[in-house]
């Protein structure tokens, strides 16, 4: 079983205090793969933690790998893994 | 279209209104019954308890005999100030790109939607909140695995004014892109939004 994550949409201020294109919340799903078939996905929304001015990178010039990234951080992956199993097992 | 303010008005159609958010449209007319899960004649105490009706609207019935149609005037389905939109993609290369659509209103401020669609194919419906300002901003990148377009691509910006009326879209933008040319900040401004809207962009590549 092969797991992956696929990001769906982001929500952004265009403002916030001296940063512009601040994100607060990833939309993203969890998908179970087997033989390149989903067998198993969840969907979930984020709340990203305000961004250090220090280290900030405005939405447009995010890459798919850093929501990714910034997303795998976030979640409990192994609680998520755990329930894309459930429900291969409970249909 | 919301259910008339006044004068004669049509049980069938207020259900119709409930469950297709259009009070006089194209869709599903005559068949109230055939795509739905209602089994029996629509009464108006029926519509009471109905649990599409939607929950903020005041103008609905109040579950209460006597049952009156008025109860229904101005009924509506659609949020109010909430923009729809749908973004397609269909794509013949062996890339698989993806774009990413940004919709952009002044709601809170100034608050970005961006959506990811993945090729092969590929539609992302969302809504989002209408600011005070009314305007909408929709742009779309060429984003991953580069903004570079491999065997040429189209893209369509639409829009009705009511999200709800299945009626005909207006074209408002089409560009053409030829093989190499960059998709970066591609956009189409809409301005004068007094209520809700209904956008939508599709993209060809290949």
């Amino acid at each position: 079983m092969e797991y992956k994550i696929r990001i769906d949409f982001t929500e952004s201020k265009d403002k916030s205090g001296e940063l512009e294109g601040v994100i607060y919340v990833i939309g993203f799903t969890y998908f179970a793969m087997e033989n390149d078939t989903i067998v198993s996905s969840v969907q979930k929304e984020i709340n990203v933690p305000k961004p250090d001015p220090n280290n900030f990178v405005p939405i447009n010039n995010v890459t798919l790998e850093m929501l990714e990234s910034w997303t795998m951080s976030i979640i409990n992956v192994e609680q998520l893994k755990r329930k894309l199993e459930w429900q291969i097992t409970n249909g | 279209m919301a259910v008339p303010s006044s004068g004669e008005i049509s049980l069938s159609r207020i259900y119709k209104e409930i469950h297709f958010c259009e009070y006089v449209g194209t869709n599903n007319v005559g068949g109230y019954y055939s795509n739905s899960s209602v089994t029996g004649p629509i009464s108006l105490s029926g519509l009471d308890s109905d649990s599409s009706v939607r929950a903020a609207e005041t103008n609905k019935g109040d579950s209460t005999a006597p049952y009156g149609m008025s109860e229904w005037y101005e009924y509506s389905d659609w949020e109010p100030n909430t923009i729809y939109f749908r973004v397609e993609m269909s794509e013949g290369v062996p890339e698989n790109p993806t774009y990413r659509f940004q919709i952009t209103t002044s709601y809170n401020g100034g608050t970005t939607r961006t959506a990811y669609v993945y090729s092969p194919g590929g539609a992302v419906d969302g809504n989002k909140l209408l600011g005070p300002d009314t305007y909408v901003n929709v742009r779309v990148d060429r984003y991953a695995p580069d903004s570079s377009v491999q065997d040429g691509a189209e893209i369509t910006w639409f829009s009705r004014v009511d999200p709800c009326d299945s009626g005909t879209l207006t074209q408002d933008q089409a560009l053409t892109f030829t093989n190499g040319q960059s998709i970066i900040n591609e956009s189409y401004y809409y301005t004068n939004i007094e209520q809700a809207a209904y956008f939508k962009v599709v993209v060809i590549e290949g």
